[in-house]
Parts: C-alpha cells; structure tokens; sequence
C-alpha cells in the first residue's frame, strides 16, 4: 500500500475550521447524560459492597422502605431471575463466569461492586433508602494480586471455575530460543509492572432508562461509546428484543474507553424502570467512578528477555504478562490479542515470543481503556529498551534510531504478519528532541551532577493501531459468532436541500461534526453550513451496523469511510437529477459551489440555504 | 413531598426563580434538576473538579458545595447568561472557540466562569497567574494549554493561534 497525499485544494477538509460543536458547548446548551429533561423521573442509587470478597449472608430492605421518597428496589435475586449472565468472549473453562447488573450466586467480587439498586423520587431519597439497606456479609479471603491469584490455594474469585485464569495461550513468532541461544547479551528483567489507572472522564456515567410499555420498548439516554454493542449485550441480557431497545447519546464529557461498559448499569435501570413504571436516572458519583468505573488493564512483565547483538542490533523480546483484570472479564479477554496490533512497538524485531495469562482478581473490572493493552506492550518495549541501552551503553535515543524501522521499509510486516503502512520514526523523534534541545538538556543535566540537583531525561516512542478487527478475537476462542469491523454513515439531501449527515459513531470532544461536515461538504461542493451532522448517535435514527461506536480509534477509518462511501452514493442521485433535468450525461455534471454544473453555462442549484431567490435552472 | 420545605428566591443569570427546596438540596441539582440550568455540571461532587462552577453574589463558588437555601435572596450568574441576547458568544468564549480551548465541552462552562472572575479581578494577567486562577478546575480533554491561552487572549495579550489555524476566517467570531 503507498500513501497518496489527498491534501491538496479542499475548500474545507484539512483546514482548520471553527468547531461545529462550539457554540452549543460554549453557551450551556449541550445535552450531556445527566441534562436530559424528563418527565416523572425517579432516581436510582446502588447499594455497594464494602468488602473485596465476601458472602452475602442476608439483604434486609425494611428500612429503606419507612424512607420517605422510597419507590423500589432491585435484588439480586430479581436480577437472576429476570435476566441471563451478560455474553462472556472467553472460552472454556472460564466461560461459566456469570456477570449480571447485580452481583450474583451469593457473593461479592470486589469492592464497590452493586448489590441492591434502589429507587427514589429525588436523588435524595435514592441515597437515603440505599444507605438504609441492611446488608449482611462473611468475608472472605481476598486476592488482589494477580501473581498471588494464579496460584493453585489462591481464593476463586468465581467458585464455580475453581481457578483464576481466564484465559492462558502463548505467541510465538519467529524463534526465540535460537535468538536468545545466539545473541551476543541477553538483557533480563524479573518483573516490570504496569499499574492501574482510571480513565476518569470528567462526566462520569450518566444513565437514564425509560420503558414504553405500550410498545415494549427502552430507550436508554446517556454516553454509550459502543451503542449496538451495548444494545445486543442489554437485550440478551433482558431477554428482549434488541429492536425494542433504542440508544440515544448527545453530549457527552469524555469517555476514554470506559463508556463501553455501560450496558451493566443500563441493565438495572431498564428492569428498575420496567418495574416501577417510571423513567429512571443514575447519575455515577467520582467515588463509584473510581470504584467500579472501569480500570486499565493492570500488567505484570515476568521473565523478560530481549536478544541483543554488540552493535545494537536488538533481535527479539520474550516474556511471561499476567493482566490483572479484575473480578469480571466483561471486554476481556480481549486485552489477551488487542497488543499484537502492535508485536514490534516501534523496532525491526524478528523473534517475539509472549505467554499471556488473564487473571482475575478481587478487584474492580477493567474496561478497554484508551491504548487499550497496546499501551502495556508498547511501555514495556520501550522499558526494556532503555534498559538495554542502559545496560550495554548505547545512548538510548542512538539505540533506538538504531532498530527503529526506516522509512524506506515501509509497508513493513510485523513478526506476527501485521503491516505498518506507514511512518516515519526516526524523523519524529528528531523532531521531538529538537522541540526539547535534546543537546542542551542533556549538557544541563550533566552540569548540575554532584549538586544535588538531578535531571532526568526519559526517552518514549509510540505507535498505535487505527480502527480493529474482531476477528482477532477468534484467537481468543474461536467460536465468537462475530469477526471483522464494520460502520455505518448516512447522508442524504432534505426537501429543502439541506444535507443532513450521521456516522454510527459517537462523539466525546473528537469533533465528529466538524470532520463529517468537512468531508462532506468537500465531495457535494456545498458550502460547510449547508451540511448539517446529527449530535451523537440514536440507534433508532442513525446508520449502525455491529460494530458502531467510537473505539479503537475506528472514526478516522471507518466511521469517515463509511460516510464517503454513502455520500458518494448521494452525489450519484444528484447527477442523474441533474442530469434529466439539464438535459446532460451524469458523469458531465460537476458539484461545485452548491450547484451541479454542466458546463460550460448550464447550472442546477443544489442547496438552497435560506435564500430562495437564487433556485434557478438554466438549460 | 419535602418534609422541610424553605422556600427560596434566587436571581438566575438575571430571571427571578423561586422554589421550595429540602434543606439538604445543592445548589448544583436545584440549578440542574429543577431549573434546567445547564451551565453547572456535576464531575466530582467533592469541590474537586470545577465543572459546577457559578458565581453568587459576586462571589465565584462551587455549586456543588453550596446548598440552594444558603443561595436564598442572592444573584446566580451561570455560563449560560454570558452570551448575548442574540446568542452571539462573547469576547472570552470566541477566545475559547479560536484557541481551541474546548473538546468535549463538560469542563467548559466552569472554566468560563472561572476565567470570567479572574479577568475581572483586575490581577495582572500572565500565564502563571492564569494558571494559579485555573487551579480548581479540571480538564480531562485539553491539556489546559490552549484553555490559558484563551484566556491570555481574551485579556488582550498576543498569543499565538493554534497549530494550522489562520489569522482570520470567516466564522470566526472575533
Ligand atoms: S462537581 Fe462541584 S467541584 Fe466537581
Ligand atoms: S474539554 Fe473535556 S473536560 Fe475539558
């Protein structure tokens, strides 16, 4: 594949255009999960677990029902009876994990992890009533390291698959055990780890379920990164037609990968909603964000070795990963195949070998949070080159332009048979440490040694994967009835001749707006405020397909794809129109400035805007 | 249904509202929930975050850690009143739009007010006092950096545009 450069003469894609989002964000007007006016809304609050690992030996809501406000709860008991364990990805024997919105068979998994859900008429109530809720718990011994958990007397944190391992297989590309039997020095690394974070949206989540009795159907308001996704996970798990349940998300304050995961809360609010016959809201607190909010995946680096010659010339990289996922897998095991978008980081590596082992432990879920997993890999390449450096005193920026690959080697195939397209490496960390004055930092830093001062100057190359593929997710278990990607676009022209455009992705700050709005505009020759790009995504509205939503950055590849391919579709409809009505061939009209030309002089006005007067056909 | 039922009276970005409220309702869900006010946002509810910024009475205050009768007989000034009449945005949030000062937009309408106070406040604007006014309001999206340089601009003070963008074009407000 070569890259072509398609910059050049756009009115409007490539420049840098006022945001179509601004106005609305800047004046207070967005709609964001919790503004979302509703009529007769009742408030939802969940009852939490205090303990990492624990029984439950009783639930007593007596007193929350004296609370004034009080509507109704949700028991775990309810919620398994009423809906099927969420759909796990991994095979067996993990496979008979049970996620549901409510904690499950008995016990509680991690702490914050949701009990009971209750209902108030204000927020206040919700709170007042949950905190009433008695519940009675055994504690159990809790695992919360996932080199502890995969031993063979560490507590199951799902008794029922007897171990903590979800998932164990072995990459092997190349041959490593010759690289490292032939290397000139072999660097070694017992344990690098890579801790947990929190994505941290500045919007938490904020869910609100309304249930139509009249035609049996639930709409669910709120940021939902991954809407049909969620609406098959929702579905399966109710028990429900998937064409009944509708997704609508407008505004939404961040979302980082984490907005994936929430079909668990959605769940417990369309059966709270169902039951009580109200619209109900969550609105998450940071406190339960940070709890239960969705993790990234936490990484333990074992047994690291990496193959390198005298010259620098880095051959290969083993190593033992356990992903420390939490309690419940949810997008997991994915994390398992998601690194290997990206098995040589940044380098010319030929051996690469990886067992992956997926943990669970007793603490709370991760969620494919942004760099999902390629992140781990990538740090844990560059860990390891800087300690190569280090180690066999090579200058670590020199080590690196070394075994980067070179421009010239582009489409380069990775050791697992992925292609880089393109780059340019070791340009852009020149670029890089010229924007630092690479030199002069490092004449600083050797200025101040021995005064006490330090400086310390760290050296990271990245590289990341566009848009996904889940047919990796078959190497997971190879009989998920789903693979490949897809995404929807639909643009179409209004009675008045407004065009009107909308991805099946949504968007959390990306500007999707403005880029559709750009493309589009571009390909009909309409002017930028003659397009009009729909907020978000209402999956009754939208053009979704499986795979819609805005993840593994797929907006830039297959969102605005998908958008070209249907606006190439409209400006075919506009030619042949014009083209009856001027009396020409389609392929002789050109969209250009808001009309379709048939040069040299006849002319059909495309767009109307607002003026009308100027609607004009020339024979 | 309030069991103690205070009624208050506040001035809204200029409109008289009244309402009856339980002594324990925030400011910040009294604004949100019963007035539809969408300028105060709800990130932490902890007065960490800044998203639920207004000012009262003059004064700037996290809405989150006020409660609607403490707001009983005061002036709430919210993001949304900062625009004109007609909409047309004003001089602080046309900085805001040309320095790319927004993406997701949910910090946005704290760190207006923030920035609406500390420009009023007459204190000499550099990037390091920017910078310390800011420091109760999180952003997850930007990176602040071109946040302080719309506000920098908004003062008056040459900034430099962000990358790609040209002097003047038209949509742009300034
Ligand atoms: S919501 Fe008030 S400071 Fe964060
Ligand atoms: S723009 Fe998203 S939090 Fe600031």
């Amino acid at each position: 594949m070569t890259l072509t450069d398609t910059r050049a003469a756009k009115a409007f894609t490539g420049q840098a255009m006022p945001r179509k989002e601004d106005d609305r964000l800047l004046k207070a007007q967005g709609e964001f999960g919790d503004d979302t006016p509703i009529a007769h809304l009742a408030y939802v609050n969940f009852v939490r677990s205090p303990y990492a690992h624990a029984r439950i030996t009783s639930i007593d809501v007596s007193a929350a029902e004296q609370v004034d406000g009080y509507l109704g709860c949700l028991l775990p008991e309810e919620a398994e009876a009423l809906t099927d364990g969420f759909m796990e990805l991994q095979g067996p024997p993990a496979d008979v994990e049970v996620d549901r919105c409510l904690t499950s068979l008995g016990k509680v998994r991690f702490v914050g992890e949701a009990v009971v859900a209750v209902a108030g008429e204000t927020r206040e109530a919700a709170r007042d009533a949950a905190a009433a809720v008695l519940v009675e718990y055994e504690p159990l011994t809790a695992v919360a390291d996932a080199r502890e958990a995969i031993k063979h007397d560490a507590p199951a944190v799902h008794d029922q698959i007897g171990h903590n391992i979800a998932w164990d297989g072995t990459f092997d590309y190349g041959d490593i055990d010759f690289a490292l039997d032939q290397a000139d020095h072999v660097i070694e690394a017992d344990e690098l780890h890579f801790h947990r974070s929190s994505a941290t949206p500045l919007e938490c989540n904020a869910i609100t379920v309304q249930y139509d009795a009249g035609v049996e159907t639930f709409t669910i308001i709120g940021g939902c990164a991954q809407p049909q996704v969620t609406t098959l996970m929702v579905a399966a798990a109710l028990r429900h037609s998937a064409e009944r349940i509708r997704i609508v998300s407008k505004d939404f304050g961040g979302s980082f990968g984490v907005k994936i995961g929430m079909y668990v809360q959605a769940t417990a609010l369309a059966l709270l909603s169902r039951k009580l016959g109200r619209p109900m809201r969550w609105t998450e607190t940071r406190t339960e964000h940070h709890l239960t909010g969705g993790h990234c995946n936490e990484r333990w680096f074992r047994n690291v070795k990496m193959a390198v010659q005298s010259d620098g010339t880095v051959l290969g990289l083993s190593y033992d990963a356990l992903d420390d996922i939490g309690a419940y897998t949810r997008y997991e095991p994915l994390g398992a195949v998601i690194w290997s978008h990206v098995t040589n980081a940044c380098y010319q590596l030929s051996h690469l070998k990886v067992r992956f082992r997926t943990v669970y432990t007793n603490k709370g879920p991760v969620l494919p949070v942004r760099g999902y997993s390629r992140v781990q890999h990538l740090w844990l390449v560059e860990r390891m080159m800087d300690i190569a450096a280090h180690e066999l005193g090579f200058d670590p920026v020199e080590f690196r332009m070394h075994n980067y690959i070179k421009p010239e080697q582009y489409p380069y195939t990775t050791v697992n048979g992925c292609v880089y397209d393109s780059g340019n490496l070791p340009l852009s960390l020149s670029k890089a440490l010229d924007l630092i004055d690479y030199q002069q930092a490092r004449q600083l830093q050797a200025e101040v040694r021995g005064t006490g001062k330090r400086i310390g100057i760290g050296i990271g190359s990245t590289l990341d994967s566009g848009t996904n593929n889940f047919g990796q997710a078959r190497i997971i278990y190879e009989h998920l009835p789903f693979g490949g990607n897809t995404e929807g676009g639909l643009v179409r022209m209004g009675a008045d001749g407004t065009i009107f455009a909308v991805t099946g992705g949504v968007a959390f700050g990306q500007g999707h707006e403005t880029t559709v709005a750009q493309v589009v505009s571009d390909m009909l020759g309409v002017g930028y405020d003659d397009v009009v790009v729909h907020r978000g995504a209402d999956s009754s509205l939208s053009a979704q397909t499986g795979f819609s939503g805005s993840y593994a950055s797929q907006f830039a590849v297959t969102g605005i794809g998908a958008i070209i391919n249907a606006t190439r579709k409209l400006a075919r409809e506009i030619r042949l129109v014009a083209a009856s009505v001027l009396g020409a061939e389609p392929d002789d009209i050109m969209l250009e400035g808001g009309f379709a030309n048939n040069p040299p002089e006849r002319v059909l006005r495309v767009v109307n805007g607002q003026d009308r007067s100027k609607v004009r056909v020339t024979r | 249904m309030t069991s103690d039922p205070n009624p208050i009276t506040v001035i809204v970005d200029g409109r008289e509202e009244r309402g009856v409220v339980s002594a324990r309702k925030l400011l910040v869900h009294w604004l949100r929930d019963t007035l539809d006010e969408r300028g105060p946002k709800i990130g932490c509810d902890t007065g960490n975050c800044g998203a639920c910024t207004v000012r009262c009475d003059g004064h700037l205050v996290k809405s989150c850690m006020v409660l609607a009768v403490q707001a009983d007989s005061t002036e709430v000034e919210t993001a949304a009143g900062l625009a004109a009449e007609d909409g047309t945005l004003n001089h602080l949030q046309s900085c805001f739009k040309r320095y790319h000062a927004l993406q997701c937009g949910y910090c946005t309408s704290g760190m207006l007010m923030t920035a609406t106070d500390f420009l009023e406040s007459g204190e000499e604007v550099t990037d390091q006092s920017t910078r310390r006014a800011l420091k109760g309001n999180i952003c997850r999206c930007t990176g602040y950096e071109n946040i302080v340089r719309a506000v920098r601009a908004a003062a008056g003070q040459d900034v430099p545009l962000p990358h790609g963008a040209v002097p003047t074009r038209e949509g742009d407000d300034l």
